[in-house]
């Protein structure tokens, strides 16, 4: 796969005018520009395999979808059950930390929200749809643990911050960002989440977790900064603004100084960059609309030009060439 | 993992770069993150200046010349914009580029007397026009789009739709084989630009050539739909089985004919599956190009083909089971071969 990454760099490169033809032809002495028999061959593999179990398993979702109807309610929960226990089974017999296992727990977390979605429709249990999202994540938080795999925390994240949505969107008014106390709660659920993944991920044995903790930041900032943003101008937000200017810089300097992520400093400066803005046209707010708007262009380009340069020249630093 | 700083290491090392050059690859490039929100802030300057300075003058002189004149100003800001090196400013040009287009096309539109084929015609010339300015590559992409969509709007005939498809997946494909040969000549990121609008549109189409049924709910294309999903068919599988039959030319005669007839089978089995067997030639034709994100990308809407199989009309659930049930049997047929294969060479 690098092999075939370098031929695209190069290709893409020359494309670009930044290498001349000729010395692509010498580089082509080096690097193979084209796949060759054995990439074919790998890919070929992978790709058949897959192909094929997706074929297989299209056929007989397709299979089932045709004869749902006239099953039985206890086939279908007997069939939905087969897939959570063949899932189980696989996931106990296959090696520990192997991706066989992961990918057994993963489909076995698929396949429990299935059934208890089937349930629900089964005895119309009335229950609101944030319940079903609670009792599933609740239901595979023990094979999230075992798993130990990014894909399956994903999935847990994903329904928590789903039924946190859901829960706050059916006490909400109009929607879930009208209320600043709903939004600081918004807030709050994320901050721990990006807690958990900063802290409690490594522990948990997922070393990989960066992509998880870029997630839980972004989600963190987007309640975060739009509680700001709306606190500038809406007295009742001023909550929301204060956690905004406790949390941002403390973020920044454990970002900056302490465990240096440039993805989350950057988000946390462009978002920073957006509340000023936004505080620049509230301080502004009686100049003439013509000037002010021109005002705030000027300033988004000068602080997001110097953010841009100071960024690159904190990603050419030795550390952060990978 | 960024392995861009190594490949230009290893260009230095063999001599083909000096380390001016080195330096300047490998500065040239900003993480994706970075040019997102990057773009994000341009776009939001951009609207601002646009607004402040186009809103009263429209507000002002409202006629058509006055229009045309602001459009020009725009589009010569942007040009002008695209040449300074900073990403900002880059990204700011896009975003005056497309608010200029679309006035000049909105005065088009007033001067035709309301006719809306017109205005179409005209934003896809002025985008194949400024595909000759020194505008952005995302400028140029975003171009192509609007003025591919604007050309497929004026189609009315579902067969019409179904060749034009098809000639546009194998024109992706062409220029995917044989894009080690056109890297190095002088407008080539043009025709980059044109590589992945094309791409992306013949992905679209396949997908959309699928469930004709579906998507012509409201009978906008003619009703010869039964005659267009069946030119689909056809032109992909021939697609496909070109696509394999070059990309093959190098294997020896049995393992070229095996896998022939292994594709023609398939063909025959997903018959009805016309948007699978469009984007594995186009999955098959990235991967020869050596673009493993448009090869991810063609992987995707495959997946997405066979999801979407589940809602064509033409044929019963219980047909359609057995069809990809048959095909998937083939395909691991195939891999088992392919093991054996192996084996035998290795």
């Amino acid at each position: 796969m690098s092999k075939l990454n370098d031929a695209d760099k190069l290709l893409s490169w020359t494309e670009q005018r930044q290498l001349s033809p000729q010395q692509l032809q010498q580089a082509r002495a080096q690097f193979a520009l084209e796949p060759a028999t054995t990439d074919w061959l790998i890919q070929a593999n992978r790709l058949l395999l897959f192909a094929g179990v997706v074929l297989l398993g299209s056929a007989l979702i397709f299979f089932f979808a045709y004869n749902w109807p006239l099953l039985h309610y206890l086939t279908k929960f007997t069939l939905a059950g087969a897939a959570v226990l063949t899932s189980g089974i696989l996931a106990v017999f296959s090696r520990q930390n192997s991706q066989l296992r992961r990918a057994a727990l993963f489909g076995c977390a698929i396949c429990s929200g299935a059934l208890l979605a089937l349930i629900g429709q089964t005895y119309q249990t009335g229950a609101d749809i944030w319940q079903l999202f609670a009792g599933w994540v609740a239901l595979i938080t023990p094979l999230v643990l075992l798993s130990k795999s990014r894909a399956c925390y994903l999935l847990w994240g994903v329904l928590l911050e789903l039924t946190l949505w859901r829960y706050l969107d059916s006490q909400a008014r109009f929607w879930l960002f009208d209320n600043a106390q709903q939004l600081w709660l918004l807030t709050l659920a994320n901050l721990l989440l990006v807690l958990f993944a900063e802290f409690a991920l490594p522990r948990l044995g997922v070393n990989a977790n960066k992509p998880l903790l870029w997630l839980a930041t972004l989600a963190l900032l987007l309640p975060l900064t739009f509680g700001a943003v709306t606190g500038i101008w809406q007295p009742n937000y001023q909550l929301n603004l204060l956690s905004y200017l406790l949390l941002s810089p403390a973020l920044a300097l454990w970002y900056f100084r302490c465990y240096r992520d440039l993805l989350i400093f950057a988000l946390l400066l462009f978002s920073a960059i957006a509340v000023s803005t936004v505080l620049l046209a509230r301080l502004m707010d009686a100049a003439d609309g013509f000037f002010l708007v021109n005002l705030l262009a000027l300033y988004v380009i000068g602080v997001s030009t110097g953010a841009a340069i100071w960024l690159k020249r904190l990603l050419q630093e030795p550390q952060h060439e990978h | 993992m960024n392995t861009k700083p190594l490949l230009s290491a290893t260009l230095q090392q063999a001599g083909i770069i000096d380390n001016a050059q080195a330096q300047q690859l490998t500065a040239a490039s900003s993480p994706w993150w970075l040019q997102l929100l990057l773009g994000i802030a341009a776009w939001i300057a951009a609207v601002l200046i646009i607004s402040s300075f186009i809103g009263p003058l429209l507000a002002l002189a409202d006629n058509p010349v006055v229009r045309m004149l602001a459009a020009a100003g725009l589009l010569m800001a942007a040009i002008w914009l695209a040449t300074r090196p900073q990403a900002f400013l880059q990204q700011m040009s896009v975003a005056i580029a497309l608010a200029g287009q679309g006035l000049l096309v909105y005065a088009v539109y007033e001067l035709s007397g309301n006719n809306d084929a017109i205005p179409r015609y005209a934003c896809a010339l002025i985008s194949s026009l400024l595909l000759l300015s020194p505008l952005h590559q995302l400028h140029q992409r975003v171009s192509l789009a609007i003025a591919l969509c604007c050309l497929l709007s004026l189609l009315t005939s579902a067969p019409a739709v179904a060749v034009i498809s098809c000639l546009l997946a194998a024109l992706a494909v062409v220029l995917w084989c044989s894009r080690v040969h056109w890297a190095g000549v002088a407008f080539a990121s043009r025709i980059k630009s044109v590589l992945e609008v094309t791409t992306l549109a013949a992905l679209g189409l396949s997908l959309f050539g699928q469930c004709l049924h579906l998507f012509d709910s409201s009978s906008w294309l003619n009703d010869k739909l039964l005659l267009a999903q069946g030119l689909y068919s056809a032109l992909g599988s021939v697609l496909l089985v070109s696509t394999v039959f070059w990309l093959s030319r190098r294997a020896t005669v049995p393992s070229r004919l095996v896998l022939l007839s292994v594709i023609v089978l398939l063909c025959i089995a997903l018959y009805p599956a016309s948007g699978l067997l469009l984007s594995t030639a186009l999955m098959l034709a990235c991967f020869y190009g050596c673009s493993y994100r448009w090869y991810a990308l063609c992987l995707l809407c495959m997946l997405f083909a066979v999801g979407q199989f589940y809602y064509s009309l033409q044929l019963n659930l219980l047909h359609k089971s057995g069809l990809l049930a048959l095909s998937g049997l083939l395909v691991l047929a195939a891999w088992l071969l392919l093991q054996r294969y192996q084996r035998r060479l290795g």
